[in-house]
């Protein structure tokens, strides 16, 4: 498995936020307290690693992300917008983590999204982070339960 | 380029959110309203040919029930395709998938997170006629 520096993790989520979602984020330290009230978990899977992605971020930032997504006002959004928005968040940041983990010559795959799940389990995290968007938080954890060194 | 008023869209994808996002994309790059329709997985999107062929299609992969690359290998199989254009839209990069996906008949891909203006230089250029 390609080591993941946060650094780059980072940089990845600030250019996806703005490319698609045309929302600024900062990283931030990721044990700020900001709470963040929606969750969803995604699994990831391959030939020679598997583990799984846990973001969190709070209403505002989802409301946030839906409202420049659809180019609607914040008002005019629900609740089901915020679940689609934490769960299309999810994927995409799959996304960007196996491409740094090297998914384009290796068999790895991302698995569907599910809202409101977050890892309990005891897996060490490979990474944190946190980011802020005009006081509203975006978190992500990636654990990996297993791995299979190559080199 | 433009975007004949007669040409026919999907939009395959999980997401209503994504979904909403390509609507918005299409029709700013010329499809009419009433000419796209949507599917939340391949098994929708493969009844919906079914009924009526559109002239693009635009794939997600990894989704539920059926996946992008279950859906092309059945249309492939039902030798459906016809005219109709299959364009990736995905998080998906791994390279041998989007050759197979090439070799099942995609004409063009286009990675998440994407611009909606990239998204709409790949519909100009798949089905824009030459003004």
């Amino acid at each position: 498995m390609n080591v993941i520096p946060k650094n780059e993790m980072d940089q990845r989520v600030v250019q996806m936020m703005e490319r698609m979602c045309f929302v600024l984020v900062d990283p931030m330290d990721e044990d700020h307290g900001a709470a963040a009230n929606h969750r969803a978990n995604i699994d990831f899977w391959g030939d020679q690693c598997r583990g799984n992605v846990s973001i969190e971020a709070s209403d505002g930032f989802l409301l946030e992300v839906a409202s420049s997504l659809l180019g609607l006002e914040p008002e005019d959004l629900d609740d089901s917008d915020c679940s689609a928005a934490i769960k299309e968040l999810a994927n995409m940041t799959c996304g960007e983590l196996l491409e740094l983990m090297g998914a384009e010559d290796k068999t790895l795959h991302c698995g569907l999204p599910e809202d409101g799940a977050w890892s309990s389990d005891s897996t060490p995290l490979l990474l944190k982070s946190a980011f802020d968007s005009m006081g509203e938080v975006f978190r992500i954890a990636v654990q990996v339960k297993e791995c299979k060194e190559t080199e | 380029m433009s975007i004949s008023a007669d040409k026919t869209l999907m939009i395959v994808d999980d997401s209503p959110l994504i979904r909403r996002v390509i609507r918005k994309a299409a029709t700013q790059a010329g499809f009419q309203e009433t000419n796209i329709r949507e599917a939340e997985n391949g098994q929708v999107a493969l009844d919906q040919v079914h009924i009526s062929q559109p002239d693009v299609v635009l794939l997600d992969i990894n989704m539920p029930v059926m996946d992008g690359e279950q859906f092309m290998i059945s249309i492939d199989k039902e030798g459906k395709y016809g005219d109709m254009a299959v364009l990736i839209v995905s998080t998906e990069v791994n390279a041998a998938r989007l050759v197979r996906l090439a070799g099942l008949g995609a004409k063009g891909r286009l990675k998440k997170p994407f611009e909606p203006e990239e998204l709409q230089d790949l519909l100009n250029r798949v089905c824009g006629d030459a003004a």
